[in-house]
């Protein structure tokens, strides 16, 4: 059953010109997504199944205009907004993160500029959090533009990727606090009760530092830290794993 | 070059970009790899011998202005204790070096291992105080 909210905004040619089709990529294995219903401009993923958990993914490919878009939410709350179409086929798939990633990355590979993340972003990443990414992008995108500092280097669209690409397979609940360095590089930081800290910083090559810095409860004055870098799938998979990272997010 | 005494302070100015809530995050304090940084610029405070802090927060916003025309609005400039900061690194048995650049001015740097994002956190920490850019 499925209700169309009016309210969704209606797609730009310009946009849809800009989203490849991806169809080729796609197959439909799993039977027990029973059914999708649109409330409000948003799509909702409903299964009875108690193998789906919070880190599944599931993709969503529209057969009428050919866009595709993410749940990264939990199926069965996930949401993906403004899909306006009657005619909906839902693949949902156990994707590891290379694979999910690869796609993106494929989708991604014929975009250039800030604006068109923009545009794009409405795509991956949840309701909850969309609003204040978008809006501390673009923020960070006029600084950058008023910023007349002649050692300052471009903003490295392949840093953002790479940030969107992680920020599109955890489970956000809180809003990153995102910064911009002089070398162009996107760095998100998560903090808990001034306890406990996350930082990443992504890089052109799709890898990422991290540094975790936890109050001691022995040595107020040192803090546990641990630090690392990696491809961000190597820091999402061993992450998910040790449930180290996730839980700040 | 000269090391900034201990109980001396050093001023950072903090584009927006490196902000969140005014309070200057990491990457006010990651070097830029582009230019092969070895140092994060300051400003030596004391240098210009005022009789109070703000008075030399003011000439230092002045000295900074006339060589970076176009400090952001929403900018601000970061005060850290030299010797609070030298303490918490040695507590990490991390280096770090804050001393002046050019003798005469007050253009001064911390010194640390590129790639180190554990020192642009702990310089981060170290911030005691945020003036705000004055307007023109």
């Amino acid at each position: 059953m499925n209700n169309i909210s009016e309210t969704a905004p209606i797609r730009t040619e310009a946009e849809k010109e800009q989203i490849p089709l991806l169809s080729s990529l796609f197959e439909s294995k799993h039977n027990d997504v029973n059914s999708v219903a649109l409330c409000d401009g948003s799509t909702q993923i409903i299964t009875d199944s108690p193998k789906y958990n919070i880190y599944k993914k599931c993709i969503i490919f529209c057969e009428d205009d050919g866009t595709l878009a993410m749940a990264s939410s939990s199926i069965g709350s996930g949401s993906i907004p403004y899909i306006k179409n009657e005619q909906i086929k839902i693949l949902c798939e156990d994707y590891e993160y290379s694979e999910i990633n690869r796609i993106l990355l494929e989708s991604f590979s014929n975009i250039k500029t800030t604006e068109e993340i923009l545009i794009y972003l409405i795509k991956l990443l949840p309701n909850s959090i969309y609003d204040q990414v978008t809006n501390r992008l673009k923020e960070l995108f006029i600084y950058w533009e008023e910023d007349t500092d002649s050692e300052k280097g471009e903003i490295s669209i392949e840093s953002l990727k790479t940030m969107i690409l992680f920020l599109a397979n955890v489970p956000l609940k809180r809003e990153p606090i995102i910064t911009l360095d002089d070398s162009g590089m996107f760095h998100c930081k998560w903090k808990k009760n001034d306890l406990i800290s996350l930082l990443l910083v992504f890089h052109s090559d799709r890898s990422a530092e991290y540094l975790l810095t936890q109050v001691s409860e022995y040595y107020k004055e040192r803090p546990q830290i641990m630090t690392g870098s990696g491809h961000i799938n190597e820091i999402l998979e061993k992450h998910i794993q040790t449930k180290v990272f996730f839980h700040l997010m | 070059m000269k090391d900034i005494p201990n109980e001396d302070s050093v001023l950072r100015y903090c584009k927006p970009q490196w902000l969140h809530n005014n309070q200057p995050q990491e990457a006010a304090f990651v070097l830029n790899e582009n230019v092969n940084e070895n140092y994060v610029s300051v400003q030596w405070l004391e240098f210009f011998g005022m009789n109070s802090e703000y008075e030399n927060y003011f000439a230092a916003h002045k000295d900074l202005a006339k060589r970076h025309k176009n400090l952001h609005p929403k900018g601000v400039f970061a005060l850290l204790n030299v010797g609070e900061t030298l303490s918490i690194f040695s507590t990490y048995s991390l280096l770090i070096r804050i001393q002046q650049i050019e003798e005469e001015k007050a253009h001064a740097g911390i010194f640390y291992k590129m790639g180190s994002l554990l020192a642009a956190q702990l310089i981060a920490q170290s911030v005691k105080k945020t003036y705000p850019i004055p307007s023109k």
